[in-house]
């Protein structure tokens, strides 16, 4: 069945995520079986909900999480305020009402934390990813904050990794540690190395 | 005798109470295919804390391309030899595609920690080690062995690139976003591990057991591994010994292996990258031996009991200088496909399709594939 008119962009998000409901989701399975459009934008959701539970995985130890968890909560709240602010428009629908704002902001708090606690097993061994070489006096360590070379006498260089998506930490039998990241400003994949024996 | 570009990060207030002969100094040879424009200095600064001095400096180097070829990759040799004097840096960019005229940044942000009583003149030192162009033509001293680093990675690129455009071209733009999405759940996937490597000591308690290698053979690989084992105790690995034949009539320079591993749960992890500089006559056999020792632990700092190792050769080098690297074909139909890191290019086009969407990627391969 194809139906001309496209679900929400809340909806297929819901849906990828498989917190829509039943009836609901298998009206929506139906559109989408005749709707490459709608079909491609579930799985870019998809897709971006196992980056950012990847990223989740490799959130920094010093996290300040009282912090974020204001965040959190400003942020859902802002949504809300937001939806109100747009639910005043007039609108060809019946907009929502503020108990489905409030229901909707719980699922938004749900499926936040459920990023948080339900990551697939394999991820929690792919953060912290640290490597270190040692040689001649001369320690090189990795980590996805940057790269830092150490002398016994105390000075140190380090290249400071910028904030990236996605930082890739490679080691080579060469004597060498490095960092590759998309730098966000330049758009630019940036190869920082160090070498302790060449 | 080389040109010296002394940088003004004097200008800058944070370094006013320190020498600012001290911080930086880029050296560009005369003749160099590429002309430093201008230097953003940030929020660059130094702060003395206790008996050291901590220097911070972020710039960003714009470069102007002044040779006739289109420059594909740059790395900066970063020396600090004052302060580490067994150590080298590198930045490097490559998938670089700067026409001739054209301008090109490079980000430095480095931090260093010195004894506010050191000597005078520059803390760091920046040149060019090495710039790839279009042709495949190479400029720079080479110190770091650069030459290959960049060639590789721009093989690989090529490689990607025309992967991607083949797809586009036969299925369209659906097919070509069912790939990125591909890629990217594979570099989300691919599991990490805590390396720490030493040379030639073996540390761990036990003496270890001998364990033969396993290998990936990739079609057409102009380098096969016949043999090879390694000692293996608890989380530990004595880097292996291996023993390869060249199947063409070209020398041999230099061959990269990959190495999986394999722990006793039957997990297996991405564990490190082994080039080794072992020239391979055409059509002979030769061993390659790395006195290196090698530790792995699990995010959560637990050792990682370590049951075997499969390796499989990621490039190689010809005497002349050309690369070699796998199909991408080959890659996706072997064992260990979805354990073969991400090249340079697929991040930055996975990247690409993140944050600015399928049509960008096209627009890119389109840009490329016309040249």
């Amino acid at each position: 069945m194809k139906s001309n008119r496209h679900p929400s962009q809340t909806a297929l998000a819901l849906h990828a995520a498989g917190d829509l409901g039943f009836w609901r989701s298998l009206q929506l399975r139906a559109h989408l079986a005749g709707c490459d459009r709608c079909r491609a934008t579930v799985e870019e959701y998809r897709a971006s909900r196992q980056f950012a539970g990847t990223e989740g995985a490799e959130l920094p130890a010093g996290l300040n999480w009282d912090r974020l968890a204001a965040e959190m909560t400003a942020n859902i709240k802002l949504g809300v305020e937001a939806g109100q602010i747009v639910a005043r428009r007039p609108a060809s629908r019946p907009s929502l009402s503020w108990r489905a704002a409030f229901a909707m902001a719980g699922v938004t708090a749900i499926v936040t934390a459920g990023w948080f606690l339900q990551r697939p097993t394999n991820q929690r061994w792919s953060h912290q990813a640290h490597a270190r070489i040692e040689s001649r006096g001369v320690v090189a360590q990795a980590s996805r904050a940057g790269l830092e070379l150490t002398e016994t006498a105390g000075g140190s260089l380090t290249l400071v990794t910028p904030r990236a998506e996605n930082v890739m930490l490679t080691v080579n039998t060469e004597g060498t540690v490095a960092n590759r990241y998309v730098d966000q400003a330049t758009g630019q994949v940036t190869i920082q190395q160090l070498y302790v024996e060449q | 005798m080389a040109a010296i570009l002394a940088l003004p990060v004097w200008a800058s207030p944070a370094f006013a109470s320190e020498d600012p002969r001290q911080a930086l100094r880029i050296q560009l040879p005369p003749g160099a295919p590429v002309a430093l424009v201008s230097s953003d200095w940030g929020d660059s600064r130094s702060a003395s804390r206790g008996g050291a001095l901590v220097v911070d400096l972020r710039t960003t180097l714009q470069f102007r391309n002044v040779s006739p070829n289109r420059i594909r990759a740059i790395t900066l040799l970063v020396l600090a030899q004052e302060v580490t004097p067994g150590g080298k840096a590198s930045v490097a960019v490559p998938s670089l595609d700067a026409a001739p005229g054209e301008t090109f940044p490079v980000r430095l942000d480095l931090r260093l920690l010195r004894p506010v009583q050191a000597g005078p003149g520059a803390l760091v030192e920046v040149s060019v080690d090495g710039i790839l162009f279009d042709t495949l033509g190479f400029y720079g001293p080479n110190r770091l062995n650069s030459r290959r680093s960049m060639t590789l990675w721009e093989m690989e690129a090529r490689r990607d690139r025309k992967h991607l455009h083949s797809i586009l071209t036969a299925g369209g733009p659906d097919a070509l976003r069912r790939e990125m999405l591909e890629n990217l759940n594979r570099q989300a996937e691919m599991p990490r591990l805590d390396v720490r490597m030493a040379r030639g000591r073996a540390t761990a308690a036990s003496p270890g057991r001998e364990v033969s290698l396993a290998f990936v053979r990739f079609p057409n690989a102009p380098v096969d591994a016949v043999s090879g084992a390694a000692i293996i105790a608890s989380n530990e690995v004595r880097l292996p010994r291996v023993e390869v034949v060249n199947r063409t009539d070209r020398p041999v320079r230099s061959v990269e292996f990959g190495w999986i591993l394999r722990d006793r749960e039957g997990r297996e992890y991405p564990a490190v990258s082994a080039p080794s500089a072992t020239p391979v006559e055409a059509g002979a056999k030769a061993t390659v031996t790395e006195e290196r020792v090698l530790q792995f632990s699990s995010g959560q700092g637990q050792p990682l009991d370590v049951e075997s190792l499969t390796g499989y050769v990621n490039s190689v080098e010809f005497a002349d200088g050309n690369v070699w690297v796998p199909g991408r074909d080959a890659i996706g139909r072997s064992r260990v496909g979805h354990l073969v890191p991400a090249s340079a290019e697929e991040q930055r086009l996975g990247d690409l399709y993140r944050r600015r969407g399928l049509n960008a990627v096209i627009e890119d391969l389109r840009r490329f594939h016309r040249e």
